[in-house]
């Protein structure tokens, strides 16, 4: 287990001290350094990057070459592979808007997926521009690659998946879903939001073509995240925004774009988050991503272990720890996910999730139409916490 | 789901005039009621939000009531709106008869939570009260009346305290014109009451004046002694400047107490149930009297 001292980072849990945050799935917390990192810009050096030739422009154009060295260094891969954007789902956006469909038209996804990575896609089916599948689980939740060998074939554009689920906290087998699109011509694009914060992720060795991830799920800022994509990729692409920065010449009837990641980089940009979000990804390296995911898995065994049995409450995805990380899913009898939500915060200041968590038919295909409770930790959450979610949760289990 | 926004919106909306927090509560109520009436679906929660909060509060007193609110919520919500536009309904009658008549209860009278605030002191069932049995009592004011105002008063009453200086008053104006006779009831629900009776009777022998200032001091230091008993009385008829060998002799020797319960006697049958009671002309009033209620009775008697 992580060691408890790191709660002190947090100023919210040092304003409540009882407290017992585990939404962490939805956002997560931030920590000093990052705070001050970010604070730091406006009190310091807060001028814009690289476009003047001063002091302060140099500085902030360092700090962003250092944060975002820093994100690539997180997730294996180049500085010049990541592309800042205010979101994952606008990293995920940036890919569908540009990619290349006239040859192929088919998208493989799961049924599983978040909105972020489900609707861009689904907004072009419904437009008839593309052709979409949707692989569905295992009857514990899980894929193998099995479902994607039926459904990846010589007619797929992309497959567009998710690392881990946010509603069951279950791994995909992203390396293997990589190898078969590649070995049918097809690209692949990972919504790692859930993946980044939570696991050891090297984009190089993953063998992915994209891949999406949120700062403000990983300790950092909201308003960032980030696309990494293969460099040849990038060349390829068009920008998807275009404007200040995205330029090497421009005249009034033709335009030279800027080498990747500026082409996509239009106009002043959210500074301090990007040097924030470079922040948090060194929190979690001083941490070891390793010892996060151990203890968050440490954590869902409690709850996994407390409740899976308990009757009256359904908790959604595999009964094997090992196969998920810290997201916990459930429901009580008679009891809605949002009461239930309601009376764990009024009962013991337990903040959770209650809903469909932006997967509406991934949980009408779970048989939760209307929706769950997520419980999710993350590396401030301690043994008690669990314990004493599991404590509630058994109380309000008996009103079933 | 429309009866637990009607509850809501009825109760949020009163809590609101005292509390902003409530006003959103109220409008998120409304918006609820207004959907529910166009047969669409309620999307605030509100009633999950209600339920949640109760379950919480019950949950940790007992598991099977909470469990039971959780179950039977809707049923629960549908019996408080019967109760509630019941007690309305009620509510509504009490204060028509309160404006129309000058009680809650009508022409027909009675105990009336709006008058007759005596603290919880009721001996009797509240009823028509006949009028007071004989002129006998401490009296003040003008022996040659043309009009007699009587009090069923207890010393120790709060309320009777409380109508105190009301009764100083209409002395100050009308003592000239009008007897006061107040015949001390004390009540066994307030401390030392009758205690204080028999020490006002044994005020009341050495004459009016001694009687009337130990009168008001005994009244004004009521919450003393009502805690401090006897030597504390004692010591209002001292600063009184009562005559205290015959007083300490006439107390301790408690020889009115006779006299004390024949007024509880005659209180009991003419139907008193709270203090203090007047009887001015045909009128009774009961409980927190103003001075205008009183003056104009008196007005109106002497006109006669």
């Amino acid at each position: 287990m992580l060691n408890e001292k790191i709660r002190e980072d947090f100023p919210i849990l040092q304003r409540y001290k009882d407290l017992i945050y585990l939404d962490n799935a939805c956002t997560t917390l931030k920590p000093k350094p990052v705070i001050r990192s970010m604070m730091a810009y406006y009190e310091e050096y807060g001028g814009c990057a690289g476009r003047s030739a001063h002091m302060l422009s140099r500085l902030v154009a360092e700090k962003l070459d250092e944060g975002r060295a820093r994100i690539a260094a997180f997730v294996g891969a180049r500085p010049d592979n990541v592309v800042y954007t205010k979101n994952c789902t606008e990293a995920i956006n940036l890919v569908a808007k540009t990619f290349d469909f006239s040859k192929r038209k088919k998208v493989v996804g799961t049924i599983l997926e978040h909105h972020a990575s489900m609707l861009p896609f689904e907004v072009k089916m419904l437009n008839r521009e593309i052709e979409m599948v949707h692989a569905k689980p295992l009857p514990d939740g899980t894929f193998d690659a099995s479902q994607y060998n039926e459904l990846i074939d010589r007619n797929t554009a992309l497959v567009a998946v998710h690392h881990t689920n946010n509603t069951l906290g279950t791994k995909n087998p992203v390396s293997e879903i990589a190898k078969i699109a590649h070995d049918n011509g097809a690209q692949i694009l990972v919504d790692a939001a859930q993946g980044v914060p939570h696991s050891e992720i090297n984009f190089q060795k993953m063998d992915a073509d994209y891949m999406a991830f949120s700062g403000h799920k990983m300790l950092g800022p909201t308003g960032i995240g980030a696309l990494v994509a293969k460099s040849e990729l990038l060349e390829r692409m068009p920008p998807f925004l275009v404007g200040g920065d995205t330029i090497e010449e421009v005249k009034l009837n033709s335009i030279i774009w800027a080498k990747p990641p500026r082409k996509f980089e239009a106009g002043i940009q959210h500074y301090d988050g990007m040097i924030g979000l470079g922040e948090a990804a060194e929190y979690l390296k001083r941490l070891g991503i390793h010892n996060v995911e151990k203890h968050e898995r440490e954590l869902g065994k409690i709850a996994l272990d407390g409740l899976s049995e308990v009757k009256n409450l359904k908790v959604y995805g595999p009964k094997d720890a090992e196969k998920r990380t810290g997201i916990f899913t459930f429901n009580v009898r008679n009891v809605t996910p949002h009461q239930t939500a309601l009376m764990l915060d009024k009962m013991k200041k337990i903040a959770v999730r209650a809903g469909v968590f932006c997967a509406q038919p991934g949980m009408d295909f779970l048989g939760a139409c209307d929706g769950a409770v997520r419980a999710s930790f993350y590396v401030y959450n301690t043994k008690s916490e669990a314990e004493i979610f599991v404590q509630e949760v058994k109380k309000i289990v008996e009103l079933g | 789901m429309a009866i637990v926004c009607i509850i809501a919106l009825l109760a949020f909306s009163i809590m609101g005039i005292f509390s902003a927090k409530y006003r959103k509560y109220a409008a998120e109520a409304f918006h609820c009621f207004i959907n529910t009436v166009q047969l669409r679906k309620c999307d605030s929660g509100l009633d999950e939000k209600i339920k949640a909060e109760l379950v919480s509060k019950i949950l940790p007193i007992s598991a099977p009531a909470a469990k039971a609110v959780n179950r039977h919520f809707e049923l629960l919500s549908s019996l408080f709106i019967i109760l509630m536009l019941a007690s309305s309904v009620y509510s509504t009658i009490s204060l028509y008869n309160f404006f129309v008549y000058g009680n809650c209860n009508g022409q027909e009278g009675g105990f009336c939570v709006l008058k007759d605030l005596t603290g919880g002191a009721i001996v009797g069932k509240p009823g028509e009260l006949d009028p007071p049995k004989n002129i006998e009592g401490q009296t003040f004011g003008n022996a040659n009346y043309k009009l007699v105002v009587y009090e069923f008063g207890c010393y120790s009453c709060p309320y009777t305290a409380q109508a105190e200086p009301v009764v100083q008053k209409l002395y100050s104006e009308y003592g000239n014109r009008v007897e006061f006779i107040f015949k001390p009831f004390p009540l066994p629900d307030h401390p030392y009451s009758s205690e204080a009776s028999l020490a006002s009777w044994c005020a009341y022998e050495q004459g009016t004046q001694q009687y009337m200032l130990f009168r008001k001091n005994l009244f004004a230091f009521q919450s003393e002694w009502r805690s401090k008993g006897n030597q504390s009385i004692i010591s209002v008829a001292d600063s009184s400047g009562l005559n205290m060998s015959a007083f300490s002799s006439c107390f301790s020797s408690a020889k009115y107490q006779n006299r004390t319960d024949q007024f509880v006697q005659e209180g009991k049958e003419i139907g008193i149930y709270g203090t203090p009671t007047f009887f001015i002309g045909p009128k009774r009033f009961v409980g927190a009297v103003t001075y205008e209620d009183l003056r104009s009775a008196i007005e109106e008697e002497l006109k006669k």
